[in-house]
């Protein structure tokens, strides 16, 4: 039931990665989970499942209202219901009505036990829709001071909002100048859920088009978001978002 | 370099730092900070956001204009979770780091410590 936006503030973070892998490893731990690409001009989601999507089943069409609810959702991997982005440059072109998402996730939201919705980076219509279309937040930064800066902007919305923020993520970390996780706990007053590596492996597995979680699942990655997966589990649990 | 309009903060810092083997200058004012940086080059410089004449976005904004100090990290000090001091500390401003008020000593002088020996690079 609970609706949960993966948010960056900015692009590039990996923030897609985490929610195609999320929703694998709380599919993985037995919950019915839906994941909504809504980075509405950068959707990814479908590469990282291998799902080649085809015109009218997209979150564009669904937004556009040319789609009804039931045409737009794909059974993928580990019974995962993912609602695509239109990779079509002319998507774009296509009035969409964002407050349309919200319907969407609610939908979702009541025949699913977990809904991820991928946001888009920046803070324009596209981030405000999504998070209206949310319950709580997850923020994904890397460890560098420019990721915090966004990191906070989200987290001013979110709380201007009155959405919840679970906790962050932090990808691409084992770097040299990496701000350490107190340091980025202080920074942000929020906690460090999990921390996850910058290692080939994940690049390699975009490419394979299959979650990371359901190709190496022993990998430090994988590890790293089934912890996460419990975590919010536990979150949503505290914060009453689940019963 | 410790940049505030109050003089018990000034002193509470200078004694925190020193403590901690850390060479303090002090300045009470934008103005005053600006001066002393023609002749000195501290590797930190910590600056109140909330101060009389010249704020500290003001003042953070003239040192990282500045050929000479625009490579000196710039931590801003605001009063705890007011994101939006932050996000204009770090945007507007161009400041590298900011600490919330009131400090909590430990964390503060570790904080230091790293930052002493990790200076953040922008872009």
């Amino acid at each position: 039931m609970p609706r949960i936006a993966i948010a960056s503030g900015k692009g590039g973070v990996g923030k897609s990665m985490v929610s195609a892998n999320l929703a694998a490893a709380l599919a993985d731990y037995g919950y019915s989970v839906a994941l909504v690409d809504a980075d509405i001009e950068g959707a990814t989601q479908s590469l990282l499942f291998g799902v080649e999507v085809t015109e009218g089943t997209t979150l564009h069409d669904y937004l556009a209202g040319k789609a009804s609810e039931d045409e737009v959702v794909h059974k993928v991997a580990n019974g995962i219901s993912a609602v695509f982005g239109s990779m079509q440059l002319e998507a774009l072109m296509e009035p969409l009505e964002l407050e349309r998402l919200t319907r969407l996730t609610s939908w979702l939201g009541e025949r699913h036990e977990y809904v991820l919705i991928d946001s888009p980076p920046g803070f324009e219509r596209d981030i405000l829709a999504t998070i209206s279309a949310s319950d709580a937040l997850l923020i994904v930064l890397t460890p560098d001071i420019l990721s915090v800066t966004g990191a906070l902007k989200t987290k001013k919305v979110a709380r201007d909002e009155g959405r919840a923020v679970l906790g962050l993520v932090v990808n691409r970390s084992g770097h040299d100048h990496d701000i350490p996780r107190n340091e980025l706990e202080a920074l942000m007053d929020e906690r460090v859920l999990v921390t996850i590596p910058d290692v080939p492996d994940v690049r390699d597995s975009v490419m394979a088009g299959v979650p990371i979680v359901l190709s190496l699942p022993k990998h430090e990655v994988s590890k790293a978001i089934k912890k996460l997966a419990k975590k919010v589990i536990s979150q949503c649990k505290s914060l009453a978002l689940v019963a | 370099m410790v940049v505030d309009d109050e003089e018990d903060i000034l002193s509470l810092m200078r004694e925190i730092l020193t403590r901690e083997g850390h060479r303090v200058i002090t300045a009470s004012g934008g103005r005053e900070a600006l001066e002393k940086l023609k002749d000195v080059k501290p590797d930190l410089i910590l600056l109140d956001i909330m101060m009389p004449e010249m704020s500290g976005y003001q003042v953070c904004k003239m040192i990282k204009q500045n050929e000479d100090t625009k490579d000196i990290t710039v931590a801003m000090l605001t009063v705890k979770s007011e994101e939006e001091d932050k996000i204009r500390a770090l945007d507007a401003s161009s400041a590298d780091w900011y600490f919330t008020k009131p400090i909590d000593v430990t964390k503060f002088v570790r904080s230091v410590r790293w930052l002493l020996e990790n200076p953040p690079r922008r872009g």
